[in-house]
Parts: structure tokens; sequence; C-alpha cells
């Protein structure tokens, strides 16, 4: 039985491997989904663990940070947005189970240039930011690592190897942070925040692993630095008027939500989050990802079924005498059922096999590109896709069953065709 | 022995239009007799046949075979084990080389398994001269080696009742009458009652016991 459908389906090679065709398209998705997204997850959720820890809490004053701020609307008047100045950082110190507060500022309108070059690093990153060079959140650390103060600043490794020098030769350089023309698309410049010039020594070099960030400075110096490049006629009044742009709170991890929950009652900033929300943030786009690849698997499953179904149906048109033949030989119904299941069940190996074979190659190929890419920008992995014998055995049988259920209707019209009129027709 | 009695066969064709297609047929052949059905084209020989096949079992009237009628057996337990048909159109798949043709109703009733089912196709194929054949598809054999072919198909399972249905219908006559007296010959050898349906009263020359058909009625029983 087996083999009279297998030379059923052989009889009619181009129309089989056509049909399976919706198939393999159904199971490049799927495997995709199966192979991909885990990975992909992974691979972020680790990068996330590494810029956020679990007892952090982030608040930022402005929009930057995208995807955890919302756009003000008529219940979020940007006038009433708490500002991240001094007074409010300091109330934040008392809550309960806060063990720590690190105020940021961004500066992102100066070039830097290096003492005896002529070119200029732009657009760069530049952080006030009172951090040790032990902190975890530097992937690796050259210099003295003591909090960055006065005119002694940390750059990033991107600097030196713009410059083409080492770590370790940057350190004692000296820097010019300098006003932009060019600094950021949108940047507002004016006339007199043009040639502004700031003077440090480096006495660090970090590499901010995924985060990109060209020189931290202290924090005080970075307010002095924003409020004469505003000209604003104190670091105070800076601070009391545009606030600082972020604020790290450290805390007891078990009390890090009642920590979020008493700040947002109290304060209404722009932005505030933590590690679970950006996890959360994370898992509900690979969610809207996969339920995209999976609404695609499923439509071409849809349509490789009505493929199946289609051929199926011809196949029992042009085989209709010959299940008259089985009939009068003794064929029953079930026989001639299977028959065509088996038919169609083949049909559907056939494309996951080929889907499979399609993914697994490029999987291969691309692996190699993928690793390559995430690796020039800080990710360590050796592998991307991963490959697993049960999940491909899984992808196999969901596209046995898309064949076999797309050939139940066909299978079933075979079987009950009564055979006097089966053995007439021609 | 196969007895027929009162058959009736009416097609609706239309709201008013009814075919009497077999009208009160009524006849016996013994077990090993060979029955020449006779008649032209619409006399209701294959309507005759169709039923005697187990195919048709919307009738009138009773089909006694071994005492039972048929309409009282499992159909495909009666079409698997009691009759082998062959027809006009030799009705082989295209798909099966010659062995595997032979081999198939086997498939369904496992009547006889591996070896054994082989030695019978392969014994069969040799006294119907196509032992060299066995691996041939049907589209590398001519007319007359395709029925022989279903003549061997027909008889694997060792039916009771052979039913030939203008079994020399698309040959040519010289090839027509080695299959009829391959036929012949079969019969003797494995014990069966066979009907031949024909409309060529010269074919149906050597067999003793005829019965005339004329639009669904037996006009003679001789």
């Amino acid at each position: 039985m087996f083999k009279y459908a297998i030379s059923l389906v052989a009889r009619r090679k181009l129309r089989t491997i056509l049909t399976s065709l919706g198939i393999t398209i159904a199971v490049i998705l799927l495997s995709l989904i199966i192979f991909g997204m885990q990975d992909l997850r992974t691979l972020l959720v680790s990068a996330i663990q590494d810029q956020f820890k679990s007892n952090e809490i982030f608040i930022t004053n402005s929009s930057g940070s995208g995807a955890f701020t919302t756009p003000s609307s008529e219940e979020t008047d940007p006038a009433e947005t708490t500002l991240i100045t001094q007074t409010v950082v300091d109330k934040i110190n008392q809550i309960d189970g806060v063990n720590n507060t690190t105020p940021v500022t961004v500066v992102n309108n100066l070039e830097i240039k290096l003492e005896d070059k002529d070119i200029n690093y732009a657009p760069a990153f530049i952080s006030g930011w009172d951090i040790e060079g032990g902190d975890s959140y530097f992937v690796e650390f050259w210099g003295d690592k003591s909090k960055p103060a006065g005119d002694k600043i940390f750059v990033s490794k991107a600097v030196a190897d713009f410059y083409g020098l080492s770590p370790r030769e940057m350190e004692d350089k000296k820097v010019t942070f300098i006003t932009s023309k060019s600094a950021l698309f949108g940047t507002v410049k004016t006339k007199e925040i043009l040639d502004k010039q700031f003077e440090y020594t480096i006495k660090g070099v970090f590499d901010p692993g995924r985060d990109r960030n060209d020189a931290i400075i202290s924090l005080d110096n970075s307010v002095g630095v924003l409020a004469n490049i505003g000209g604003f006629d104190s670091e105070e009044e800076y601070v009391s008027s545009v606030g600082y742009d972020l604020l790290r709170v450290t805390g007891d991890e078990d009390k890090l939500e009642a920590i979020k929950t008493a700040i947002e009652e109290e304060y209404n900033f722009q932005g505030i989050f933590t590690a679970d929300d950006v996890l959360g943030f994370l898992d509900d786009i690979i969610q809207a990802f996969t339920i995209a690849l999976f609404v695609f698997g499923a439509i071409s499953a849809v349509i490789a079924s009505i493929g199946i179904t289609n051929t199926m149906i011809m196949s029992i048109y042009e085989q209709t005498k010959e299940i008259g033949i089985l009939k009068s030989m003794g064929a029953s119904n079930t026989q001639i059922l299977s028959v065509f299941l088996i038919q169609s069940a083949i049909i559907g190996l056939l494309g996951g096999i080929t889907g499979l074979m399609i993914v697994i190659i490029s999987m291969q190929v691309g692996n190699i590109f993928i690793v390559q890419e995430l690796t020039k920008i800080g990710f360590q992995v050796d592998t991307f896709f991963n490959f697993d014998l049960i999940s491909t055995l899984i992808v196999v049988a969901i596209s046995i069953t898309i064949g076999i259920l797309a050939g139940i209707y066909p299978s079933l019209k075979a079987a009950t065709l009564n055979p006097v009129k089966a053995l007439r027709s021609e | 022995m196969i007895e027929v009695k009162n058959l009736k066969k009416v097609y609706q064709m239309n709201k008013d239009n009814l075919v009497m297609a077999l009208n009160d047929i009524s006849f016996a052949a013994e077990t090993k007799e060979m029955v020449a059905i006779v008649g032209s084209s619409g006399s209701g020989k294959s309507t005759l046949l169709n039923i005697l096949g187990g195919l048709d079992r919307i009738y009138e009237g009773q089909v006694i075979v071994d005492n039972k009628d048929i309409k009282d057996y499992n159909p495909n337990i009666y079409r698997r084990f009691k009759v082998g048909t062959i027809f006009q159109q030799f009705n082989l798949i295209s798909a099966l080389n010659v062995l595997e043709n032979v081999l198939l109703p086997l498939k369904f009733g496992k009547q006889l398994t591996g070896k054994e089912a082989e030695d019978r196709a392969k014994y069969l194929l040799d006294k119907v001269g196509l032992s060299d054949r066995l691996k041939h598809k049907p589209n590398e054999l001519s007319g007359g080696q395709m029925q022989r072919v279903a003549i061997a198909r027909a008889l694997i399972a060792k039916p009771e009742i052979l039913l030939a249905d203008e079994p020399t219908g698309n040959l040519d006559s010289v090839t027509g009458k080695e299959i009829m007296h391959l036929l012949f010959e079969l019969n003797a050898e494995e014990n069966m009652t066979m009907f031949l349906v024909t409309h060529d009263l010269h074919l149906a020359e050597g067999i003793d016991r005829k019965l005339f058909l004329r639009d669904g009625k037996l006009v003679d029983n001789i």
C-alpha cells in the first residue's frame, strides 16, 4: 500500500515538488521562530542584564530613552514633569531600601580633540558621572580607576581606536572638548555656544561594551560645562532649572518594586524603569516578532494545505479508474483512504525536509556573518542559531500533520467513490 | 454453486425515466462451470457482471454464492476472496510493474503473503507466458500481454468465481483466440466457475453453457 502510494507521488514529480513548496515556506518561518527567536532573546537578555543590574532603577529626565517614556498628552502636562534636581536626589536617597543614588548628565554637542591631532572625534557622547573605573558598567578599564574629578577624565576605547592609539598610550594625554557646529541632528546651536573649549587630561580608558559613551567627566564638571554652554549664571541654576538627565538608584533587590512605587507616587518623572521593565519590554518585542512570524507561518501553512487539497483532488480525478480497479479487487474504503493520506503526508514530509534543509544551510552560512556582526558591536557569542534535533523532528511532524489534514477531505472523497462509476471513468 | 433469483436492476435516469437494466433474471451455475453471457450492447450483461462481482449492491432479487446471499457478505471480503475480474480494458496499474500488478490483490486481503504469494504470482505469470516480463511496466507490453497479466492478477487470490468482461474486446482475433484458450485451460486447472461476458457469439463457441440477454431479459438459457 505504502509503495503504491509512493509510486503515485513519484509519478507526478513536478506537481509534488511545487505543491510541497508551500509547506517549505511555512517550515522556514516556523524554524526561524524555533531556532532563531529563542537565541535572540537569550542574547538580548544577557546584554540587558550586563547593562541593567537587577537592583537598579533608572530615572530619566528626557524622552531620549524612547521606549520607556511616552510623549506628553493631555494627562501628562510636560510642565508638571518632575526634574531630577539635587533636592529630589536627596529625597530619593531617604526612601527606605535605597542604598545609593547616582545622577548622570549627558552632553552631546561637543567634539573631542586629542592634543596633537588635527581631526576631531565627533559626534561625541559625554557623560557627567561620578563612577569608579571598577564599576560593573565597564566591560574593561585601563588606567587610574578613581572617580573622574576636576580635569581628570575617562575616555572610551572607541576614541583611542579612532586615533589609532592603545588605551595605555591615551593615558595622561590632553583632550579638548569643543562645541560642535555639526553636533547631533536636531541639536539647537546658538551663536553664544560656538567655539567654547574645555580642557581635560585622560586618566583612564574604558570599554562600555554595547553602550555608546565616549567620555566620562565628573558630575560637577559636566554641570559646569552645561551651565557654561547654556548661558546659566551658576551650576545650581542649571540643575534647578534643567535637572540631571539620568538618575541611577541602587537599592535592596527585594525592596526595588516598593522603591519604584514610592518614587512614582511622589514624582512625575519622564521615565522610570528597572531591569525587569526592560526585559518585559524586550519580551513584548520578541513576542511581537514571534507572533508576526507565526502568523506568516500559519498563513503559509493554510495556503500550503489548500495547495495539497487541490493537488489531491486533481489526483483523484486522474486516478478515479484506478480507485475503481482497487475496489474491484477488494480494497476497503479505509485502505483507499490510507493510500491518499500517505500521498498527502509524503507531500508534507517533502516540504518539511526541503524547508529544514534550507534553514539548516542558511543557519550554517548565516551564523558566521551574524556572529561576526554581533562580535563587532560588543556581544560575546560563539554561535547564534542553535540547531536541535527534537525541534527538527517536531517541525517534520508538523509538516506531515499539515499534509495529512489537507489530505483528509480528498482522501474521504476517494474512499467513498462508487466502484462501478469509478471503473467506467476514463 | 451460484444461484441468481429474480434479479432486477432499475436505473433512474431522471424523474420520469426508468431503465430496467435487468428484468427478472434467474439462473444457476455449477461449481467449475463455464458460462457465457451473450448479448448486444445495452442488454444488461455488464450490469449482471457488476452484481456478480459484488461491485453493485443495489438491486432486487438474490444472488446466492455458497448458499449465502452475497448481500450478507462483507463486500470487501467477497471481492477479495470470492471473485476475480478480467476487464476489456485490462485495467492494470501503470505505476506498478508486471509482478507488482499481479500481487496487488493480495495486499488487501493477505490471502497469501511473502514468498508464497510471490511463488504463486510467478507460477501464474509462467502459465500465461510472461515469466520473462516480471519487471516490465504495463506500457512496455502489448495488448495481449497486458491481458495475460490481468488474467494472472484475477487468479492470484484463487477466486471461486472468475468474471471476464469482453476479455478479447481490445485484441486482434489471433491474440483473442490465444487468450480464450488460456482462459479455458486455467478454468479447468483452477476449479473456478467462470462467467464470460461477450457480445460476440463466436467467442462463446467453446463454451457449452450460454445465457442470452436482450433488453435486460434472459431470452435463452442453453
